[in-house]
């Protein structure tokens, strides 16, 4: 089983489905203990267990120790799963909740100065500094990035978890309301109230 | 920075906060994870211990709930199955035997319980006999131990007096201690 099995349909539906019996199989196999089967599910999978990881912990060596430790639990677990949701949201359960674990345990969890400002991850940043007309205002904009970035990180994190799962761009609103238990709009509000107070601050 | 928010009028903040967020929780993880992954998965059991497991761990319950319903039951069961029969002394005789009196007629043959109860009652043997004939006098000799009083005497404590400190008048000559 490997994801070359999954690529006939063109039509993204058509893939969607074809991508869900590919995990379906990969499941069931890894469930009978094939480890390849379940390695293929951990490629398909690693780079969403990983930001999943890092938004709750902010540090890039801890979320690597975690995405590890989640697959790990995850084909402990396996026999359990029974299907009731798609197996990446009952990953990202498994993921979530080792990674608030280890937040709780370590309680210098927000201490991102190290890595996050480094220069792979200011892409998105510089591309949009970038269109500014002049170097002082492009200067300008990057310390605003800089002020940004440190006023997400003094968020309660209840607005924090929030606002970095809504807004990264990898689960659908129904997914982070899963992994955060609460309701969508719940969810809705605090990435609102989020942003809310990021801008004023920044603004101030 | 509020006249730098002012001179970025191309840059939305709101926007800015969104690229900032997706920034903080972008990456990839070591090219090593999923081989990291392989090299810990525990060794799993088969699928057919999984598939006994949860009938194995049915009957453990089921034979610990016997085991507390019918135990008292199995036990008393068991032993009438392994001693003879029960020979139920009459306390009041045990306590003060007559004399003269023939063992077989101070001692009786009941059967132990409702499960033996149709069953013929088998006189005593000789052996039995005896050890009763031995055995009930020597527990009608034992004395009751007396018990003597062993309470204190009460303490006696005497009144205590106080009087009154008795201190000279302060005079003129008199001076305070140097420290």
């Amino acid at each position: 089983l490997t994801l070359g099995d999954a690529t006939g349909p063109s039509r993204a539906g058509d893939r969607e489905t074809a991508g869900a019996d590919l995990v379906a199989r990969l499941v069931d196999a890894a469930k009978a203990g094939d480890r390849e089967a379940f390695g293929e599910l951990v490629s398909l999978h690693e780079a969403v267990v990983y930001r999943t990881a890092l938004a709750a912990l902010g540090r890039r060596e801890d979320a690597e120790d975690v995405a590890q430790e989640a697959f790990v639990l995850a084909w402990r677990k396996l026999a359990g799963f029974r299907g009731d949701a798609t197996f990446r949201t009952w990953l990202l359960a498994i993921v979530w909740r080792r990674a608030l674990d280890r937040r709780r345990i370590r309680q210098r969890w927000w201490n991102r100065t190290a890595t996050a400002g480094s220069d792979a991850e200011s892409a998105r940043v510089d591309a949009l500094v970038d269109a500014l007309p002049g170097p002082e205002e492009t200067t300008l904009a990057r310390d605003l990035a800089r002020r940004v970035r440190d006023e997400i990180g003094r968020l309660r994190p209840k607005l924090r978890d929030a606002l970095l799962l809504a807004t990264c761009g990898e689960y659908s609103y129904g997914e982070v309301a899963g992994m955060l238990r609460i309701p969508i709009g719940t969810l809705k509000w605090r990435v609102a109230e989020a942003r809310r107070i990021v801008s004023a601050r920044v603004k101030s | 920075m509020k006249h730098g928010g002012e001179r970025l009028n191309e840059l939305d903040v709101d926007d800015l906060i969104g690229c900032v967020a997706r920034e903080m929780t972008e990456g990839v993880p070591a090219p090593t994870l999923r081989a990291r992954v392989i090299d810990r998965l525990p060794a799993r059991r088969s699928a057919a211990w999984a598939a006994l497991r949860l009938p194995l761990a049915a009957a453990g319950v089921l034979a610990a709930a016997l085991v507390a319903t019918a135990g008292p039951a199995w036990r008393e069961w068991m032993a009438t199955k392994t001693r003879p029969a029960t020979v139920a002394v009459d306390p009041v005789a045990a306590v003060a035997p007559k004399p003269d009196t023939d063992a077989r007629e101070i001692i009786s043959v009941e059967p132990a319980s409702r499960a033996v109860a149709g069953r013929v009652a088998r006189p005593p043997l000789p052996s039995e006999v005896a050890w009763l004939e031995r055995a009930v006098p020597a527990l009608a000799e034992v004395e009751a131990p007396a018990m003597t009083d062993i309470g204190p005497a009460a303490l006696v404590v005497p009144p205590l007096e106080v009087k009154p400190l008795e201190t000279p008048p302060v005079t003129s000559g008199d001076k305070a201690p140097s420290p």
